[in-house]
């Protein structure tokens, strides 16, 4: 197979932080090449670069043995090249044949000409085995027909190349099945090649030629899928395999580890908690003084268990028991009476207001206990935000300065403050450390040892497998939607873990 | 889940809000008041919202595109104005007035869309100081004074003549709505007119000239505008730089009467023309049936928030 697309040498970085390392990359007439990688390891960067919507720092990309530079998603489109986004990039407003054709519109004398636009986005549905007219509206369509839009559009392109950014995350077992055979087939009629990324393995084993693992913006290997044999063991490892060392803050105290025999109460307790198709039967304990890591691919449901527990979104059944009382959390507000924190995932939207001081947001949470008559407390309020800043070590000019200007870190530090002024008995972390640098990272850590110290349940969910690692007591794992094993902390574990991240089964689901 | 194909109620009701609310006023009036289902009542409806429809033209194209006008009332009384102290003075032919208009139409487009869509200023920013500096330069202009050119020949065209029974203003009025209609369904500036609505981004993304668009979007408003002045000089047979006060928020509400959404991306020419219609119908059965008209202002606020919320209610 003739080689169509060569990517050599991507550095990128995003201000200070190197994403892509010199990387490589290249591409076979009708081949399905799957990029897999931790979150951060520069899978997305490298495609949003092939796609156009990043720039490269260095590095030449050649298409068909000729040196090109991609300059916007539409020269991309142009050479033949498509990237289909998670967040699919579809006019729910048009109808599909106008949103396939979007910016190439025929006219006549100024009028546009669609009948001729309309055939051809039939013939192109009815080969792609879909049945839906081309007039549809977008919003009417299910995701996994949206993605055929997609699809539809990048060969009404001619597109020669088309790259999925974890186009499984959103379909179920049928529609992933739909859409294999369709890239089968577009691959083997059309010899159109297929860029993958995916976290999923069983998924990746049934559909790949070829495997490239990327860590830390660097190539670890390329497997050729026909000549040897799919060791997924090996490939978690690939993809994982960094030292986890003493980065992350070791704590001795381990309460329920201290003796095989749990006669510790748990401090709360979730009992069968199900959500629609988010999740189901999600049943754990949560311990005083220990850090329970809920580790998950995106989509497997981790964030809305924790969005459940909050009250913030809506579960079909399920029941919850904070110190052995069963308890009725409809919002936020009952949650926090009951002494449960929360630090939500986008600190941005949801965690700070942005155009308020550091001093106002951590206090939010306490107002009405700072306020008279409605006037507000300011000395106490002042009071309690130098401690917080204090205590959580924010690096700001004064705690009277807007929180849009701290640093992702500061930021991220301010949230936690601000959870924890209702002084929680337990607290509920996703993805505490996402976008911030290592340092910040390093205090975030010294603070949740801080909080088990202090006795305080701390649940955390994050996508980074070495700070699940470094710093949880246990660790749950989910997948797609159920518990896919809860397992003690050790380094025994840490294979099983990673298997049933990726919906690799395991002799035993370490319950405890 | 979406079960396509099924009927679905809710959905049904969201979708014909509007008829709905136009039919129950319709049989309403028909039972309440007297002489209000006549074709000469129909007509005098249609007569005295001439202005409005014209306006709200504008205002969808700029809502679809996810924007939004409030300077289209104190536009069409520029134009007004200008036509007024154009025939008073005299010396100016017809064609040299309709180039003036034209020019200035085009200018005043091309100033509000630019500071949208090249200064990042919000529309609403921009449109509410482009009706201040207007307004206050027509009082600067006018001293505040009514301009009175006498009784011409366009006041006679537009505001008596009638050709086959139709007023030659309701006559302007569909003829508006037609180029509207066609501009806003049959041409790619109408496609795109959607898409940069439904999400600028993707449209950057698929080439589309999305800035260019905007532009366009705010000098078809203000030559609509300025069409709508002609008619209120017609109207009026004066220049008159109060008049029009506060036109922009029917114009709003009709829009959204007829289903557009202010986020952008959705709106329909025939639906804002119902939605003007309706606006209308109702502050005429009102009259007939002889309520206050503080008391219309007051249903006229609950029947557009009635209609919004029918319109707001998720799956």
């Amino acid at each position: 197979m003739a080689t169509i697309l060569e990517m050599k040498n991507i550095c990128k970085s995003f201000f200070t932080n190197k994403v892509l390392d010199n990387v490589h990359f290249d591409l076979r007439r009708g081949e399905i090449h799957t990029l897999i990688g931790e979150n951060g390891a520069g899978k997305s960067t490298l495609m949003k670069i092939l796609a156009g919507v990043y720039s490269k720092d260095a590095g030449i990309i050649e298409l068909n043995g000729k040196a090109v530079e991609i300059t916007n998603p539409h020269r991309a489109r142009q050479l033949g090249i498509s990237m289909i986004f998670q967040e699919l990039n579809v006019l729910d407003n048009l109808s599909i044949h106008e949103n396939i054709f979007l910016g190439r519109e025929e006219t006549s004398r100024g009028f546009l000409k669609d009948t001729h636009q309309i055939e051809q986005t039939r013939a192109t549905l009815s080969m792609l085995g879909i049945d839906l007219n081309p007039k549809t509206p977008v919003e009417k369509l299910k995701i996994s027909d949206k993605q055929m839009v997609e699809i539809a559009k990048s060969l009404s392109f001619s597109g020669k190349i088309i790259i999925m950014d974890e186009p499984t995350s959103s379909l179920s077992e049928k529609e992933t099945d739909t859409l294999f055979s369709i890239i089968r087939k577009l691959k083997s009629d059309l010899g159109i090649s297929f860029i993958f990324i995916s976290h999923r393995l069983n998924e990746i084993r049934r559909i790949s030629d070829r495997i490239t693992i990327l860590r830390d913006g660097r190539n670890i290997s390329t497997i050729d899928c026909n000549k040897t044999k799919f060791d997924e063991k090996a490939i978690v490892r690939q993809m994982v395999g960094r030292e986890i060392n003493n980065f992350y803050v070791h704590r001795e105290t381990k309460p329920s580890d201290k003796d095989e025999e749990i006669t510790v109460e748990p401090i709360m307790q979730i009992e069968a908690f199900s959500a629609g198709e988010r999740f189901s039967e999600i049943t754990f304990p949560v311990y005083k003084g220990e850090v329970l890591g809920i580790a998950g691919l995106l989509g497997s449901g981790r964030t809305e268990v924790l969005q459940a527990i909050m009250g913030l979104l809506k579960r079909d059944a399920g029941e919850i028991y904070v110190e052995g009382q069963r308890e009725v959390i409809k919002t936020p507000q009952d949650a926090m009476r009951l002494g449960i924190g929360y630090v939500p995932e986008d600190r941005r939207n949801f965690g700070l207001v942005l155009e308020m001081s550091v001093n106002e947001n951590v206090s939010l949470p306490i107002l009405r206990n700072l306020a008279r008559y409605q006037f507000i407390n300011r000395k106490r309020e002042k009071a309690i935000a130098l401690e917080s800043v204090d205590k959580f070590t924010v690096k700001s000019e004064s705690i009277e300065a807007k929180v849009k200007f701290l640093s992702g870190g500061n930021q991220q530090k301010v949230v936690i403050a601000k959870s924890l002024v209702t002084n929680p008995k337990i607290i509920l972390l996703d993805e505490p450390t996402r976008g911030i640098d290592v340092k910040a990272k390093h205090e975030i850590y010294s603070i949740i040892s801080k909080l088990t110290a202090e006795n305080i349940a701390v649940v955390m969910v994050s996508s980074d497998l070495p700070e699940i690692f470094g710093i949880s007591d246990k660790i749950m794992v989910m997948y797609e939607g159920q518990i896919a094993g809860m397992f003690k902390n050790t380094e025994n574990n840490h294979q099983k873990i990673m298997n049933a991240l990726v919906g690799v089964e395991n002799e035993d689901t370490g319950k405890i | 889940m979406k079960i396509q194909g099924k009927f679905n109620t809710i959905s049904f009701v969201k979708t014909y809000s509007l008829y709905f609310v136009l039919g129950a006023l319709i049989i309403f009036f028909s039972i309440f008041a007297q002489g209000f289902l006549t074709w000469c009542n129909f007509i005098n409806i249609l007569k005295r919202t001439t202005i409005t429809a014209i306006l709200s033209l504008g205002t969808l194209f700029v809502i679809i595109s996810g924007g939004i006008d409030i300077s289209n009332g104190a536009i069409a009384t520029l134009s007004s104005v200008i036509i007024a102290t154009a025939l008073l003075n005299g010396g100016i032919t017809w064609p040299i007035l309709i180039l003036a208009l034209v020019v200035l139409a085009l200018l005043i487009g091309l100033f509000s869309g630019s500071a949208v869509a090249l200064g990042n200023v919000p529309p609403i920013i921009t449109t509410l100081a482009l009706a201040s500096m207007i307004r206050g330069g027509m009082m600067v202009y006018t001293g505040g004074f009514t301009i009175d050119a006498g009784r011409g020949v366009l006041i006679r065209f537009l505001n008596r003549a009638s050709f086959l029974g139709i007023p030659n203003m309701i006559w302007v009025v569909l003829i508006m709505y037609f180029i509207g209609y066609v501009l806003l369904t049959k041409t790619k500036f109408g496609r795109y007119v959607y898409a940069i609505g439904g999400d600028s981004e993707i449209c950057e993304h698929a080439g589309i000239p999305v800035k260019k668009v905007r532009i366009l979007v705010f000098i078809f408003a203000s030559m609509v505008a300025f069409v709508a002045g002609i008619l209120l000089y017609a109207r009026l047979g004066v220049g008159q730089p109060t008049a029009l006060i506060n036109i922009e928020l029917d114009c709003i509400a009709a829009v959204v009467l007829g289903g557009a959404s202010l986020s952008g991306g959705r709106g329909s020419i025939i639906n804002t023309f119902l939605g003007v219609v309706t606006l209308g119908l109702l502050i005429n059965g009102m009259n007939y049936l002889n309520v206050v008209t503080y008391w219309q202002y007051v249903v006229q606020g609950c029947v557009i928030l009635f209609a919004a919320l029918v319109h707001s209610q998720r799956k």
